[in-house]
């Protein structure tokens, strides 16, 4: 703003830019700048004195000395305005401008602007006419009213009321669209759908292409109709390929069922969840006489998808015996051999090696299935102890312990193996065996 | 080669690769496998970094969504997981080789398949694979793999000859690493 006074009889008024950055209206300036056409008749000094009293009003007032510059280069928001007109002195208010004066010419404020110029030029609006309302909070920005806006906005764009409003309208004519080329039904769905995901649009729209297709071009349409022929080819192909007819039937009919552990839903033709068996190994229910636990399999597979089974109709007695021996084989996991429950039993004891040093010794473990080296490593680790596997006189094994863990056993046997501890017996002196505690 | 494996013993670290040789990989995978290629942002999405998990005996797996789908020896080619290649039949189709049936039980168990195994009435061999390239073994009869090996010998010599493993099983049904889904 220049600071001399106004040249006789001509108003001047400040740029729009500088209108922009202070925040103020043209409409409140005009009537500002009114005031010193009708005191024509004081001395310049006091009219430039008196244009800048109604202004200073409005204005943020910045300055060295006097504070009689109104114009701030930073722009003011509501606390900081209120701050600066209870500045006491003039001494306060220079202290605030210059500290203003300092962040504008800090980075965030430029890349502020940057946006919100940027922001301003997608929505077709140009930036540099003053609007009712600051623009950081978008929410509250109205039209405006200006006449150059009017002149500068496209001819095509209906009048929005706010930016949230422009972006809600992409997005709708966007779905609107896609639902047309896809699935015609879904159309009028579009407007529940976007409340329903109000300020997730980008991801609803992800996840619609997802699963009907790309986008349609607004001019062609030829894009669908080829990717659909090339999967579709690539279907065939993999069928054809020595595959038993009848193993096909709708395994999309049995995810329903099952609730399949993969929840992919889609099977756009390249993505085909199988169907497997809940017990035993997990295998596909073709495939699940080689199970070691085939007797399990194959009652679930009779409840759930029995047309998955293979026939056994042309096999013959050969396959029966076949089938046990498979069975026996496994699937390349050894079963764990546990025996029955009444002869499970693990007994700790405690010899005493030297007068202070014990050792612990844990037999019968491998009844409940436990392997005994990696069982002596684990009993090693815990206790921080040299812990072994020694051969028993009698046959069979034994892990042997460093020092006197009786007490911690138990406790860490059922932790890790679940061992009960009804099955955990002590041996006594003498020879007894008690219950653990 | 995942006879024994187990989540909580054998998977030894995991660690999030750089997307620069997470492109590598994509570009490896796609390279090996071209029917994969409309499919490949699916099975590794961009957007997640993918994990390596680190094994016994020099072998990676790629970890996507939680899930392995590849698994590497040292740095040799990549091999799709068992469930992987049952969801997404399509991509591995120029790599199966047919087996008989009377094969099944024995690959099931983790044996290496002879050639007598594909060079019986109900086998087939389609593709002409390069030795030490991988193959998916299929069976007689069934719809989905039963499993992923590395091939030992080219498909004439199998014929020729007809003695000998000619495919190495890496992954087969049932194994550790098929029980294991999860990778967290």
């Amino acid at each position: 703003l220049p600071q001399t006074p106004y040249a006789r009889g001509q108003p001047c008024l400040p740029s729009a830019r500088a209108l922009d950055r202070l925040g103020a209206t043209r409409a409140q300036l005009l009537a500002v700048s009114a005031a010193p056409s009708r005191a024509k008749s004081q001395p310049s000094k006091e009219r430039g004195a008196l244009a800048a009293a109604p202004l200073n009003a409005v204005l943020p007032r910045v300055g060295r000395g006097r504070g009689a510059c109104t114009f701030s280069r930073a722009r003011l928001s509501p606390r900081e305005y209120s701050k600066r007109s209870h500045a006491r002195s003039a001494r306060d208010r220079w202290r605030l401008a210059r500290r203003d004066s300092k962040r504008s010419l800090a980075h965030h404020s430029k890349k502020r602007n940057l946006r919100r110029r940027r922001r301003a030029e997608s929505v077709g609006r140009s930036p540099l006419i003053a609007y009712h309302a600051p623009p950081r909070s978008t929410a509250k920005r109205c039209e405006p009213s200006n006449q150059y806006a009017a002149a500068r906005r496209e001819p095509d764009l209906v009048a929005m009321a706010s930016y949230d409003d422009a972006l809600a309208k992409m997005f709708e004519d966007r779905l609107t669209a896609f639902y047309k080329h896809y699935d015609e039904a879904k159309v009028a769905s579009v407007p529940t759908l976007l409340a329903k995901y109000k300020g997730k649009e980008e991801q609803l729209l992800a996840a619609v292409v997802k699963k009907y297709g790309p986008e349609p071009e607004p001019d062609d349409d030829d894009d669908d109709d080829d990717g659909d022929e090339a999967a579709t080819d690539e279907e065939a192909e993999a069928e054809a390929r020595g595959v038993a007819p009848g193993k096909d039937a709708a395994p999309d009919g049995d995810e329903d069922l099952e609730g399949e552990p993969e929840a992919e839903p889609e099977s756009d033709g390249e993505d085909k969840v199988p169907v497997y068996c809940a017990l035993g190994l997990g295998l596909p229910p073709e495939y699940v006489e080689f199970d070691p636990d085939y007797d399990k399999c194959a009652e679930w597979i009779k409840k759930h998808c029995p047309h998955l089974l293979t026939d056994a109709g042309d096999d013959g007695d050969d396959d029966g015996d076949g089938k046990k021996k498979s069975r026996k084989r496994g699937g390349g996991v050894v079963k764990k051999k546990v025996l029955a429950e009444d002869k499970q039993k693990v007994i700790i004891s405690k010899e005493v090696r030297n007068k202070k040093k014990a050792v612990t010794t844990v037999e019968g473990l491998e009844t409940f299935g436990v392997k005994l080296k990696d069982a002596a490593k684990v009993f090693g680790k815990k206790f921080a102890a040299s812990s072994s596997v020694k051969g028993k006189d009698t046959g069979g094994e034994e892990i042997v312990i460093q020092g006197d863990v009786i007490w911690d056993l138990p406790a860490l046997l059922e932790k890790e193996y679940k061992i009960p501890k009804a099955k955990i017996w002590e041996k006594e002196k003498g020879g007894k065996l008690t219950k653990v505690r | 080669m995942f006879k024994k494996f187990t989540v909580e013993d054998s998977v030894s670290s995991q660690s999030k690769i750089k997307s620069s040789a997470a492109r590598a990989i994509r570009a490896a995978i796609v390279e090996q496998y071209p029917l994969i290629e409309d499919v490949i942002d699916d099975i590794l999405p961009k957007k997640d970094s993918l994990m390596v998990a680190k094994c016994p005996n020099h072998v990676s797996l790629l970890v996507a969504n939680d899930e392995a789908v590849f698994f590497q020896q040292r740095d040799g080619p990549w091999y799709p997981t068992l469930r992987l290649v049952h969801r997404r039949a399509s991509c591995f189709a120029d790599k199966i080789w047919r087996a008989d049936s009377g094969a099944i039980r024995f690959v099931l168990s983790g044996a290496n398949i002879m050639c007598p195994g594909f060079t019986n009435e109900e086998a087939a061999m389609d593709y002409d694979l390069a030795v030490d390239a991988p193959v998916v073994v299929a069976a007689h009869g069934k719809k989905h793999a039963m499993a992923v090996g590395q091939v030992k010998m080219g498909r004439d010599d199998v014929r020729e000859i007809n003695k000998g493993h000619c495919v190495e099983n890496l992954h087969f049904l049932g194994d550790g690493l098929w029980q294991c889904p999860k990778l967290n």
